[in-house]
């Protein structure tokens, strides 16, 4: 107790480089603590850009390749699969929903996906959310599209704009345009906070419509072009799509499923399961987390450094305060004792002020970090080794504090007592 | 800074394993609540030595130990002990190619408790220590995960 009274006492009596010094701690352990705290929330956010989806398919690649194409709007499939092959395979009794997906076009930078009314009907991310329109409807029409958050964002659309594609997906203006055949707005997708923000939805007769008298990869002569009013939902054919969605009846039957899907014969395909491949690519990502998890224990040491200069440089302040401890009794030891104990209690005050800080700026921010980074911030406040690390800094912190406390221990009585000149 | 990481992992796309890795194995785990499903594959040469078709008796020997073997998968996949889960295999087969040739078998598991939301611990090199490397791919209802297994004792947490 009277240690606490001493060491609190002489702490108030330097209470602005304390201050300093508990700000400098609580920084360093909120930035460790926020760092952890983001690297599961990008996991989370990552892994679980899509759910509840049990595999996916398309033309026979690699599965990092298929996953990026799909999910992340990244990168473009080898081959195309025939709609046939997925009438074929979408038959098959284990199956309990698809979602076709036709890529290929785009918009101003952003992908034109081509897919039905199961899209908004069975995918999912994030556990059990699944696609909302913010304003609008569905893409009910042949030329109707349904557009992401970010691409209404960005590009200032709102419902009943007219939206040319570009042949291809390319970053600014395409170099074929579709501009004979507009498309209107129908509607606003909620933002998700994962690619599918960054993407133009219509239905897959839309993306047909665009090519149908296209011929071997070129725009049609003006003799031949289809005029728009003669196409219609009902009467476009779907010829080829670039990957499906599956959702299983039973996850055992998945198994079973992506077998007979890899070596399917009649056409060369691959099934992949998005959250195993989704969590080995993660893990690939696994150095990227060791050099922000170091990064942070930088900061930490930084910290537990500002705090030893604090104390040692006070101490020549406190030779007089040390010394007359001595004087009235207190031994060397207890002399090493109170300065440690100065230090584990600044380590203590600082660690739960940056535990503060650090929920404090999780939970303020949360709604504004999911939109707009894409993290996804659930599951505990801490986890084991987030607690580990909360205790190795204070038992660091505390440990430090013996460097100064030897110091002290060691200036001789007299020192602290004769007359200064 | 996701997208640049994402493109890098591109280049890793070409290291994708084969159908046939030597020492590189495969097993899958589904489960609907309780009941599940293992299936493992891996080149004949980790479990028994060689890729040739057994013909001398030593050979023959070495072939029927190491797919004796294949019957402790509940000491290569280990689950949670409360969820008290027997791991029952049903079918296997040799399959013989021109140059390689594959163990597959397949398992049915039951638990007392849903596997989703438990730890699975994987010791493949205990019973079978050529084989270095073991993708491991689970759908437990809604959990899918993987974990390519180096050494015993690495576990994957089904959350």
């Amino acid at each position: 107790m009277v240690f606490l009274k001493l060491a609190i006492k002489s702490l108030q009596n330097r209470a602005f480089a304390t201050t300093l010094t508990v700000i400098s701690i609580a920084l360093s352990v909120a930035l460790l603590l926020t760092v952890e705290r983001a690297k599961r929330a990008a996991e989370e956010g990552f892994t679980q850009t899509i759910s509840k989806t049990d595999l996916i398919v398309g033309a026979r690649s690699g599965p990092l390749q298929l996953i990026l194409y799909t999910v992340f709007n990244m990168g473009n499939a080898t081959h195309n699969i025939s709609y046939e092959t997925y009438e074929k395979v979408r038959m098959n009794p284990a199956i309990d929903w698809t979602i076709p997906y036709s890529l290929g076009d785009g918009h101003r930078g952003f992908r034109v996906v081509g897919t039905n009314q199961d899209f908004f009907k069975y995918y999912h991310y994030r556990g059990d959310r699944k696609v909302t329109l913010a304003e609008g409807q569905e893409f009910n029409d042949l030329w109707d599209v349904v557009v992401g958050a970010e691409v209404a964002r960005k590009l200032g659309y709102k419902l009943g704009d007219r939206v040319v594609v570009t042949h291809g997906v390319t970053k600014g203006e395409g170099i074929l345009q579709h501009d004979d055949r507009p498309f209107k707005i129908s509607g606003i997708l909620e933002a998700t906070g994962t690619p599918l923000d960054r993407a133009v939805y219509m239905s897959l007769q839309g993306m047909e419509a665009l090519h149908i008298d296209w011929q071997d990869g070129s725009a049609p002569s003006p003799d031949k072009i289809v005029p728009h009013n003669k196409l219609s939902k009902e009467t476009l054919p779907v010829q080829t799509i670039t990957a499906f969605f599956v959702g299983a009846k039973s996850r055992i039957e998945t198994l079973k499923l992506q077998r007979e899907i890899n070596t399917y014969k009649e056409e060369p395909l691959l099934a992949i399961i998005p959250g195993a491949t989704l969590s080995e690519l993660w893990n690939g990502l696994s150095y990227v987390e060791g050099v922000l998890r170091m990064i942070s224990w930088m900061v930490v040491a930084v910290g537990f450094m500002a705090m030893l200069i604090a104390l040692t440089t006070t101490l020549n302040e406190r030779r007089r305060e040390m010394a007359i401890l001595r004087a009235v009794g207190a031994k060397s030891t207890q002399i090493v004792g109170l300065l440690v104990f100065e230090s584990a209690l600044l380590t203590a005050v600082g660690v739960l002020s940056g535990v503060v800080v650090s929920v404090g700026l999780v939970a303020a921010l949360k709604p504004w970090i999911e939109t707009e980074f894409g993290l996804y911030l659930v599951g505990p406040w801490f986890t084991r080794s987030e607690l580990l690390y909360l205790a190795i800094t204070l038992v660091g912190g505390t440990v430090i504090g013996l460097i100064p406390a030897l110091r002290a221990q060691k200036l001789a009585l007299k020192d602290g007592l004769s007359v200064r000149t | 800074m996701l997208k640049v990481l994402l493109l890098s992992l591109m280049a890793l796309a070409h290291t994708e394993h084969g159908a046939h890795v030597h020492g590189t194995g495969k097993v899958s785990l589904a489960f609907d609540g309780k009941k599940g499903k293992l299936e493992f594959h891996a080149p004949t040469e980790a479990i028994y030595g060689f890729e040739h078709s057994a013909k001398s008796k030593k050979d023959k020997q070495k072939k029927e130990e190491g797919l004796g073997k294949l019957d402790a998968m509940a000491e290569m996949v280990v689950f949670d002990p409360a969820l008290k889960c027997e791991v029952k295999k049903e079918i296997f087969e040799v399959i013989e190619q021109k140059n390689h040739s594959d163990v597959e078998a397949e398992y049915a598991i039951n638990c007392e408790a849903p596997v989703a939301g438990s730890t699975v611990t994987f010791n493949f090199q205990k019973t079978y220590p050529r084989l270095k490397k073991v993708q491991v791919e689970v759908l437990a209802d809604q959990v899918q995960k993987s974990l390519e297994v180096k050494k015993n004792g690495e576990s994957l947490e089904l959350k």
